[in-house]
C-alpha cells in the first residue's frame, strides 16, 4: 500500500501539480495580506475535474508553499505575509538591514524545510496508530472531542471568549440549515428549496477569507505605498554544517513545539512560532541578543511553523476533525472527491493517504528549491498593488463559488459570507469558530443524538465513559480558565490574533 | 476589567445582536420536526445553541456594564493613517457592485460581467493611486478571458457564457 501510495504520485502530471501549486503557495503567502487559508480555497475548484490524488496534491503543494512563502517578506519588507512569519521578521529583517539578507534567507528555507519534515515524520508514525484508536471511537467519543475542539477553539480566537462563543454560535447556526441529521427532514430552510441540502461549505469559505478581504482593502483609508524590499545578494545564501549542527537543539525543540501546536484545534502557524520563539529566547545563552538579528531566532520561527503543517494534518486524516481554517479548507478538498477523512480513511483510501504523505515530502523539497531558485522572481511579485490583485481574486471566487453546483445561489451565498466575515471583523469577533462550529456542528449533532438513541434518553455516559468524560472535563476546564482569566485582567493575554 | 469605551459600546452591541440570534433560533426551532424520536429531536440541539447565544448575550452586556463603573477607562486610539477614500462609502459601492457582476453573470456572461467587474473594482480600490486608466482596462479585459478559457477549457468547470455563448 506504501509503495502504491508513492507511485500514484510519481508521474508527470501530478508532480508538475505539486510543483505549481507549491510555487503559486509561496507567492501567495509572501503577499502581505493574502493567505495561506485563501489562496487553498480559491484553487479547491481548479481540482473539481481532477483524481483525488492530484487534486489534493495540489492543495498540498498550496499549503506549504504558501506557508513558508511568508518568510520572503518578513525578512526583506518587515513585514510578515501570514500570520505564522512573525516572529521572523524580529531578526530576519535587522539581519537584511545589517546586509545579511541571503544568509537570513537561506537559514529560514533550510529550517523550514526541516521542520516540515520533522512534523512528517511525526504525521508518519503517529497518524496510522492514532487512526486505530480512533476506529473503536463511538458517538460519545466523536462527541466529546468535537466539542472539546470547538471550545478549544473559541476560548484561544481573539481576545475574548464570549465573543469566540458567538462565532461557534453563529457557524453552529449556519449548519443547522438544511436536513437534521438521522431524520433528514428539512428545518430552517423557510420554504427555500435552494437550503434543502444545506448551505455549502465552500463558498461560505471563500467568502470568509477572500472577499471579506476585498472588503476589508475597500474600506482602508490608508493609501498603499509602494513596497520597497531590502537589497541581497544571492551568492551570500548558504551557511557552513557546523553552524548549522549548533542550532539542532532550538530545531527540535521548536519543531516539537510547532508539531505539537499544530495538532492541538485552534491554533497552529500563528502561534507556534511566537512560542518556539519565545522558548528559545528563554533557553537560550544570550538572551539579550534576540531581536537585533541573530540567527537563533530565524530557526526558532521558521521551524515551528512548518512544523505545524503536518501537525494540523494528524487530527484531521486520523478523526476528520480540522484543527485549523487551512485544514478546514483541505477537509473540503477531500469532501469534493466524496473522501470522508477519519480512523477509516487509512483503511479504505491507504493508498491516498500514502500519496498524500508522498506528496508533502515532494512539495517541502519543491518548496526549497523554489525558493533557492526563483527569489528574485517572488521579491517582484511583491511589487503588484493590492489595487490590481483584488479585484483578479474576486474573479477566481465566483468561479470558485459558482463551480460547485453551477448555480448563481452559491455565488450569493459567498457574496453574504463575506459581508458577515467583513462585519464580523468590524465587531471584532474572530472567523475561526465560526468555521469550526459550521463543520464540528453536524459532528455534534449526530453523535449526540445518536449517542442518547444508544443509552435510550440517558446523558450519563458521555461522562462515564473513559475517553468521552476526560475529554469533556478538558473541555470544561478550558472555558473555566479562560473565563478565569478573562475576569482577572493582570493575567488576560491573547494568544491568537483575532480572526 | 478595563475596557475602553469603544470597547464596551461593541460588547453590548454584540451582545443585543447574540440575545436578538438566541430569540430567532429558539423561536425558528419551534416549528422543526421532532418525530418523538428516543432522545433528543431535530430542534434540541438549535435551542441549546439559543441558550448559548442568550447566556453569551447576557454575560457581554453584564461585562460591558460592570467595566463602565470603573473611573480610568482608557481613551480609544484614534485611527492613524491618511484620510482619502476608502470608508463605509466604498465597502457599500464595492458591495452594490459584487451582486450587480452576480445578477449579471447568467444574463450578460462571465466575460463581459468580469471585465466591467474588475474596472470599477479597481478604481474603488486604487484610491489616491494615479488613474492609468488603460492598464487597468488592460488589467480588467486580460485575466476574465484568461481564466475564463483555462476554467471551461482545461479544467472543464462550465461558466455562463451569457451573450457571448
Amino acid at each position: 500500500m506504501l509503495l502504491e501510495g508513492i507511485l500514484s504520485v510519481l508521474n508527470l502530471q501530478t508532480l508538475l501539480l505539486i510543483t505549481g501549486g507549491t510555487l503559486l503557495g509561496i507567492i501567495i503567502g509572501s503577499i502581505p495580506g493574502l493567505t495561506v487559508t485563501m489562496g487553498v480555497a480559491l484553487f479547491l475548484p481548479v481540482t473539481f475535474a481532477m483524481s483525488p490524488v492530484d487534486g489534493l496534491s495540489l492543495l498540498m503543494g498550496l499549503y506549504i508553499g504558501g506557508t513558508s512563502g511568508g518568510l520572503i517578506s518578513a525578512v526583506l519588507l518587515k513585514i510578515p505575509g501570514t500570520p505564522s512569519s512573525v516572529a521572523t521578521t524580529f531578526d530576519g529583517h535587522p539581519m537584511a538591514e545589517r546586509g545579511e539578507a541571503g544568509k537570513a534567507l537561506s537559514v529560514s528555507i533550510i529550517c523550514s524545510f526541516l521542520g516540515g519534515m520533522f512534523s512528517l515524520l511525526v504525521l508518519f508514525f503517529v497518524a496510522p496508530k492514532l487512526a486505530e484508536v480512533a476506529v473503536q471511537f463511538g458517538p460519545y467519543e466523536y462527541f466529546a472531542i468535537a466539542l472539546f475542539s470547538l471550545t478549544l477553539v473559541a476560548g484561544l480566537s481573539g481576545d475574548s471568549l464570549a465573543r469566540g462563543l458567538v462565532a461557534a454560535g453563529l457557524g453552529l447556526t449556519v449548519a443547522f440549515v438544511g436536513m437534521a441529521p438521522i431524520t433528514a427532514f428539512p428545518r430552517f430552510t423557510f420554504g427555500w428549496s435552494e437550503l434543502d441540502a444545506g448551505i455549502s461549505l465552500l463558498p461560505a469559505l471563500i467568502g470568509l477569507f477572500a472577499v471579506s478581504q476585498v472588503l476589508e482593502a475597500a474600506e482602508s483609508r490608508k493609501v498603499e505605498k509602494p513596497m520597497k524590499t531590502v537589497g541581497f545578494n544571492l551568492r551570500q545564501m548558504g551557511f557552513s554544517i557546523r553552524a548549522g549542527a549548533s542550532h539542532a537543539l532550538n530545531w527540535l525543540r521548536s519543531s516539537v513545539i510547532g508539531t505539537g501546536i499544530g495538532i492541538l484545534p485552534g491554533l497552529g502557524g500563528a502561534v507556534c512560532n511566537i512560542l518556539a520563539y519565545g522558548a528559545a529566547k528563554k533557553y537560550s545563552k544570550h538572551p539579550e541578543k534576540f531581536g537585533t538579528g541573530i540567527t537563533d531566532g530565524l530557526v526558532a520561527s521558521e521551524s515551528s511553523n512548518n512544523a505545524s503543517t503536518g501537525g494540523a494534518l494528524v487530527p484531521l486524516m486520523t478523526l476528520g476533525i480540522p484543527g485549523d481554517n487551512t485544514a478546514a479548507i483541505l477537509l473540503a478538498g477531500f469532501m469534493i472527491h466524496g473522501i470522508t477523512p477519519g480512523p477509516m480513511l487509512f483503511e479504505t483510501q491507504g493508498v491516498l493517504v500514502y500519496g498524500i504523505f508522498t506528496a508533502l515530502v515532494i512539495a517541502n523539497v519543491v518548496m526549497v528549491l523554489g525558493l533557492f531558485g526563483f527569489m528574485r522572481g517572488f521579491v517582484r511579485v511583491l511589487s503588484v498593488p493590492k489595487h490590481i490583485l483584488l479585484p483578479v481574486v474576486m474573479m477566481l471566487c465566483v468561479i470558485g463559488a459558482y463551480g460547485i453546483n453551477n448555480r448563481l445561489f452559491d455565488v450569493g451565498c459567498m457574496l453574504a459570507f463575506g459581508v458577515l466575515g467583513w462585519l464580523m471583523k468590524k465587531a471584532n469577533l474572530p472567523t475561526t469558530p465560526l468555521l469550526l462550529g459550521f463543520i464540528l456542528g453536524p459532528i455534534i449533532e449526530t453523535n449526540l443524538r445518536r449517542g442518547l438513541m444508544s443509552s435510550r434518553g440517558d446523558f450519563l455516559p458521555f461522562l462515564t465513559e473513559p475517553i468521552s468524560g476526560l475529554t469533556l472535563l478538558a473541555a470544561f476546564a478550558v472555558v473555566a480558565v479562560t473565563a478565569y482569566r478573562a475576569i482577572r485582567p493582570s493575567q488576560k493575554a491573547s494568544l491568537l490574533p483575532s480572526g | 476589567m478595563m475596557l475602553s469605551k469603544g470597547a464596551q459600546r461593541l460588547d453590548v452591541l454584540t451582545g443585543v445582536i447574540s440575545l436578538g440570534l438566541s430569540a430567532l433560533l429558539f423561536w425558528a426551532s419551534l416549528d422543526v420536526k421532532d418525530f418523538g424520536s428516543i432522545g433528543v429531536g431535530a430542534s434540541f440541539v438549535p435551542k441549546l445553541t439559543a441558550v448559548l447565544f442568550l447566556l453569551v448575550g447576557l454575560a457581554l452586556i453584564g461585562g460591558a456594564f460592570a467595566a463602565s463603573k470603573t473611573s480610568d477607562v482608557p481613551a480609544d486610539a484614534k485611527p492613524e493613517g491618511e484620510q482619502t477614500t476608502g470608508g463605509i462609502g466604498a465597502v457599500a459601492l464595492s458591495v452594490v457592485l459584487m451582486a450587480g457582476y452576480v445578477a449579471a453573470l447568467d444574463a450578460v456572461g462571465f466575460m463581459i460581467s468580469s471585465v466591467v467587474y474588475v474596472f470599477l473594482q479597481i478604481l474603488i480600490l486604487c484610491k489616491q493611486h494615479r488613474r492609468r486608466y488603460l492598464m487597468f482596462a488592460l488589467t480588467s479585459v486580460v485575466p476574465a478571458v484568461a481564466l475564463y478559457y483555462l476554467f471551461v477549457d482545461v479544467f472543464d468547470i462550465s461558466l455562463p457564457a451569457g451573450v457571448l455563448g
